[in-house]
This record gives C-alpha cells, sequence and structure tokens, in this order.
C-alpha cells in the first residue's frame, strides 16, 4: 500500500520520495531505537543498581548502534549486531536470559525486515541457536523462504554453520523461579532443571514479583536508519513465561512483530496475540503514511498513528508498546507505565528511558 | 430489510494450462450451494466457512488436508488458520501432524485458548485434547494433489470467506504446503495478517507464493487498502496483488465486504473458484 501512498504523495507534493525524506534528514543522517521490552514497570518498583544496569546496557546497545551507523554501517549488519547483544544479555527476556515455557526449555523467536526490498526473515520455536536474530537473517537471505519454525530452523541453522547454544547457556535462575511459580499456579509440574543449568540458589522474591511484572512480555526490538535512508527492523523474544504448546506470540510474525517498508519501520512488545489480531506493526506504519498524506510532520503522523494504535489496543484488552522509524523520525508509544527504551540519530542526544514520563 | 450474505471459496492458484480442472470446479460449485443453503437458513459465518473448508480439506482435490504433499522430512506437516470479524478473533496451527481437518484445529485454538498461532507438536496435543478427529492410517491416508512445476515456491492452498445474515465475516484457509518444501518452512496461510484476515469491513484469504504474501502482509492489506485510500473491494484486492507481483510473486486472492461485495482476482494462471454473489447467483472456475 505505500507504494501508492506515495504516488498520492509524489502528486500533492510534486517532488519525489528521496526529497521527501532529506526534508527532515538533514540531520537526520542516520537514526537508531531499541527497546527492551514493555510492562508494568514503575519508579519504585526497581532498585538503583537493577535500574543503573538496565540503563547502561541500554546505553551499550545504543553506542554500539549509533558508532556503526555512522560509520555507514548496513542497516542490517546494525539490526543484526545490536540485537544480538541485547540477545546475550541476561537482563532481557531474548536469547541468553530468556523466559522458560512450562516444559521448562527456552523457546527463541525472532524477525527482521528489511524495508527498500520489503525482504523478510522470521523464525520460531528455536532451543539451540545462540542468536535468533542471526538465524532470521540467515532465512532472509540463504533461503527461498520467510519462516522457519522448530526442528527445521535449528536444521537450517546447522547447514549455515550459526553458532549453537545448549539450553544451560540460556539458563538464569530468576526466570526459572519465575516459571516455577508460574507453573504453580497454573497447576502444573514444575518440570526439571536443564541439563548442566547450576544448582539451585535463592533469588530475591521482590526481583520475582518485578521480573513477573516486566516481562510477562519482555522483547528486544531494534529499528534503524541507515546512511543510504534504509530502514531496517528486528525483534527478538523468548516470549512469555510459562507458555505452553508451542505457543507463538507476534515477534516472529511480520505485519504484527515487526515491519519495515520504503519509510517505515517498526518493533513492538506486548500481548502478542492482540498485536497478531491488530496486526500492529503494518498498520501503525499504513495509517503513519496515510497521516503524512494529510499535512502532519513525519513525526506528528507517527506518534499519532502509534497513540491510535495503542488506545485501540488498550480498548480490547492488548497491552505493551512500540518503537518506531519514520522517515528517521523516533518514536515510541505504549499503554504500559514503563517500557525500556533508547535512540539516538545524527545531531541528536542519546535517549534512554524506562519509565513513561521520561 | 434483509442482510446481504456472499461466500467465496478458491482451490488454489496453482494452475496447469494443459490440466482439466472439472471435477475441482464441479466440486466448488457443489460447495457453493451447499454454503448458500446454510447461508439462508441464518447459519454463522465461522460455522459456513469451518464446513467448506473442511469439505475441501478432505477431498483429496486440493493441496490442503488430504491432498497434502510431503515435506522434504517425508512428513505431512499442514498449516490453517482462521479470523472472524468485526471481533477479529483469531485462531491458527502451523506444521500440524495428524489430523483430518487443520482448520478445525485452527478453530479450536481460536475459541478455546488466549493463543492466537500454535505450532507443531503443541498444536497436535491441543488438538487432541479437544478430540478433533485424528487420521487413523497416516500411512495410506494422504493422496497428494499436487502437481510439480519445477518451481522453488510452489502454490496450493484452499480457502473460503463468507458474510453471514449477522453481518459476520470469516476468513479461513488452509494449506499442505508446497510440494517438497522445506522442513519447518512456514508459508502465509497460518499468518494472521498475510493469509488470512478479517474486521469490520472486510474477510480475505490468499493462496499464491506464500513468501511474497508474508512481506507483502497481503491479506491485511486489502483492508488497509479499503481504509486508507477509499479503495473499493475490488480495487484493493488488485492492489494487494499488484504490490505482490511487484515483489515478484504471484498467487490470488478472495474477499467479501461488510455490504456483500465480492472479488476473487489472481495475476497467476487462474485460480480455482466459485462465488456466492449477494443475489444468490453462483459463479464457478479457473479463470475470470
Amino acid at each position: 500500500m505505500i507504494r501508492v501512498l506515495t504516488a498520492f504523495v509524489f502528486l500533492a507534493l510534486a517532488a519525489p520520495a528521496a526529497d521527501a525524506r532529506n526534508e527532515s534528514a538533514g540531520e537526520l543522517e542516520w537514526s537508531i531505537i531499541i527497546h527492551g521490552g514493555a510492562g508494568v514497570i514503575e519508579r519504585g518498583a526497581m532498585d538503583a543498581e537493577t535500574e543503573a544496569a538496565y540503563r547502561s546496557a541500554l546505553q551499550a546497545a545504543l553506542e554500539l548502534g549509533g558508532a556503526m551507523l555512522s560509520g555507514g554501517a548496513d542497516g542490517t549488519e546494525v539490526v543484526e549486531a545490536v540485537i544480538r547483544v541485547l540477545e546475550d544479555d541476561p537482563m532481557f527476556n531474548a536469547g541468553r536470559g530468556a523466559v522458560f515455557t512450562a516444559d521448562g526449555r527456552v523457546e527463541l523467536d525472532a524477525s527482521i525486515m528489511v524495508g527498500d526490498t520489503r525482504a523478510a526473515g522470521a523464525v520460531a520455536g528455536v532451543t539451540g541457536v545462540r542468536h535468533p536474530i542471526s538465524l532470521a537473517r540467515a532465512v532472509m537471505e540463504h533461503s527461498p523462504h520467510v519462516m522457519l519454525v522448530g526442528d527445521g530452523a535449528e536444521g537450517f541453522a546447522a547447514e549455515r554453520g550459526l553458532e549453537t547454544a545448549d539450553q544451560a547457556f540460556f539458563f538464569t535462575e530468576r526466570r526459572w523461579q519465575a516459571m516455577e511459580r508460574q507453573v504453580q499456579r497454573m497447576g502444573l509440574p514444575v518440570p526439571p532443571r536443564p541439563e548442566g543449568a547450576p544448582a539451585p540458589e535463592p533469588v530475591r522474591e521482590g526481583a520475582l514479583d518485578l521480573m513477573e511484572r516486566e516481562h510477562r512480555f519482555g522483547t528486544v526490538g531494534v529499528v534503524v536508519m541507515d546512511t543510504s535512508g534504509v530502514t531496517v527492523a528486528g525483534t527478538s523474544t523468548g516470549g512469555t513465561t510459562a507458555k505452553r504448546w508451542g505457543r507463538v506470540g507476534d515477534t516472529p510474525i511480520i505485519g504484527a512483530g515487526t515491519w519495515a517498508d520504503d519509510r517505515c519501520g517498526l518493533s513492538a512488545t506486548g500481548t502478542g496475540e492482540y498485536f497478531i489480531r491488530f496486526n500492529v506493526a503494518a498498520a501503525i506504519c499504513h495509517e503513519a503514511n496515510r497521516l503524512m498524506f494529510e499535512q502532519h510532520s513525519f513525526e506528528e503522523a507517527a506518534q499519532i498513528a502509534a497513540d491510535r494504535m495503542m488506545e485501540t489496543l488498550e480498548a480490547d484488552g492488548g497491552d505493551g508498546g512500540i518503537v518506531m522509524l519514520f522517515v528517521g523520525q523516533p518514536v515510541w508509544a505504549m499503554n504500559t507505565p514503563g517500557m525500556y527504551r533508547a535512540s539516538w540519530g545524527e545531531g541528536r542526544e542519546p535517549y534512554v528511558a524506562i519509565y513513561d514520563d521520561e | 430489510m434483509t442482510r446481504p450474505t456472499a461466500l467465496v471459496l478458491h482451490g488454489g492458484a496453482g494452475v496447469l494450462a494443459e490440466r482439466s480442472y472439472e471435477r475441482e470446479v464441479a466440486h466448488l460449485r457443489a460447495l457453493a450451494q451447499e454454503g448458500r443453503a446454510l447461508l439462508a437458513g441464518g447459519g454463522h459465518a465461522v460455522d459456513v466457512a469451518v464446513k467448506l473448508v473442511r469439505a475441501m480439506e478432505e477431498s483429496a482435490l486440493y493441496v490442503a488436508g488430504r491432498g497434502a504433499s510431503p515435506n522434504t522430512a517425508g512428513r505431512y506437516e499442514l498449516d490453517a488458520s482462521i479470523m472472524e470479524g468485526p471481533s477479529r478473533k483469531a485462531g491458527a496451527v502451523a506444521a500440524l501432524e495428524g489430523f483430518i481437518s487443520p482448520i478445525t484445529a485452527a478453530r479450536v485454538v481460536m475459541d478455546s485458548t488466549p493463543h492466537v498461532l500454535i505450532a507443531g507438536a503443541g498444536a497436535a496435543d491441543i488438538a487432541r485434547t479437544h478430540k478433533i478427529e485424528e487420521i487413523a492410517e497416516p500411512d495410506s491416508y494422504y493422496q497428494p494433489a499436487a502437481v510439480p512445476d519445477g518451481r522453488e515456491i510452489a502454490t496450493g492452498t484452499v480457502g473460503c470467506v463468507v458474510l453471514d445474515s449477522d453481518g459476520i465475516l470469516c476468513g479461513a484457509t488452509s494449506t499442505g504446503g508446497t510440494l517438497r518444501k522445506r522442513w519447518g518452512r512456514v508459508g502465509d496461510t497460518p499468518i494472521i495478517g498475510s493469509g488470512t484476515w478479517a474486521d469490520a469491513r472486510v474477510a480475505v484469504s490468499c493462496t499464491g507464493q506464500g513468501e511474497y504474501f508474508m512481506r507483502a502482509n497481503a491479506a491485511a492489506d486489502v483492508s488497509a487498502r479499503m481504509r486508507y485510500l477509499g479503495s473499493s473491494l475490488d480495487e484493493a484486492v488488485k492492489g494487494a496483488l499488484d504490490d505482490i507481483a511487484e515483489l515478484g510473486g504471484d498467487g490470488g486472492i478472495i474477499a467479501v465486504d461488510s455490504k456483500g461485495h465480492v472479488s476473487a482476482q489472481y495475476n497467476s494462471q487462474g485460480m480455482k473458484h466459485a462465488i456466492v454473489h449477494a443475489d444468490g447467483h453462483i459463479e464457478a472456475g479457473m479463470q475470470r
């Protein structure tokens, strides 16, 4: 649909899309926005040390991405590199530190999409690959497919020589105990600890409470616009604590959790089922395009579109947040009290935030 | 005033010029008649769509259900999805093994779980828990309907879109995937927004080279074009197909809107389809 709208804009502005982009891109030659999950993250719920650790992890991810982009790196490279760092960081629900299924396993989902070509790759239910985002990229670049799931995805990872990891690598005690607590609440048996996992150790009750609230739908996502003006979006997650039956959320669904087109890129985090049913990522981008055509600035158009979707979701019972770039302009929106997020771009100061009033 | 009802069925956009599809078209026409009678009797859009798609799954005439093809690992992994409008309730299964009617399993995910998409062994667990009919003799059950056409991404799907007399819309799609598909490959069929969509405006079911439909977010795009561009149903379906062609793919799309307009278009050689127009007139064929 974007191209048709572009045609309207051509007529309306009598100017090619490249000019439309450069209009604001004078000071936005590259741009990046990151999220690390949304949820009931409230002031005072987290100790100062933990909060500082999240902020510094977001800052480090931002600096890595910013340095690559300002050096002219390709957007796909940057999205993959930044998400790999977040996947390895046990604080976020992706890769190492991901939540456990009710069966006591880590099952990971990821997707990536490149805006100018709309090339896309996604994987779901991956259990033995260290970096699901790299596997999603491999599906995009080295297979004729868009989505591979389960054992078939693992087999493809082996063919491509991607780095493997056993379940013990992904293991974190606090996520394990959060899952134990949840399965007991659901009246299900507690599964055995994964082979190679460390011996049980105490976890502070408060930390479990915090995790429950913030990681009901933790996800990591990165959207960048590189110096050639291409927008790329990627998302990676472990899904929801104590998920069952091979449930797949919105993260690996192109159009729901991840979307990128000519001028818009978006990564979502939230109650995945609602995000699929409202086709959240693509729908916000489509609406931003339409609003731009109605004389709004890029930033306004994107913000209105994102806020409207968050309201629609909330009315239906869905919650979470999104980060997006619209013609390089960073916009975030959420209907939860907090979302780990950060953005930066040419001529702008780095921005790192957690609570909704920041 | 009686509210309009309408439905469209497709049996896939994979069509070979030298082959006759008389049987398939006759089957689709008979299903259209059945669907028309169900709707006239006040049938619910979801019940009608599931019933007709299940009949296609059981017929072994199409690349879905009994007519599915094995993947590269020799396994029959089937995908299906269903969505209802205006509620936007949705359910889908991917890589489901061992059941007669994947669309029935998708409906169970929609109606009886908090989830939308369930993949692999978990989908079979849910289907079994809800006593969905299992295939008794898997070794002799399947009769692959697909004919190899030499392409890496082949086509074969069945689908149904319905508007019932209460104004409920439903889109439903089921597939046995592509011939010799890679193990674990998921196409557009179980992806809400790509292969199937329904909202207050329109219900959509797609068939074709699934990867392109995913990258184009094709099924939801039909609704987006109506909403944001003010397109008619036919314009919206054509626009979505043109976008797929621009990406390099082909296939077909069927859709019905809340007013009872129908559309069945393709940019491939043809699409096995049948239409029940709002005035009750039935049309069935390979080409439009």
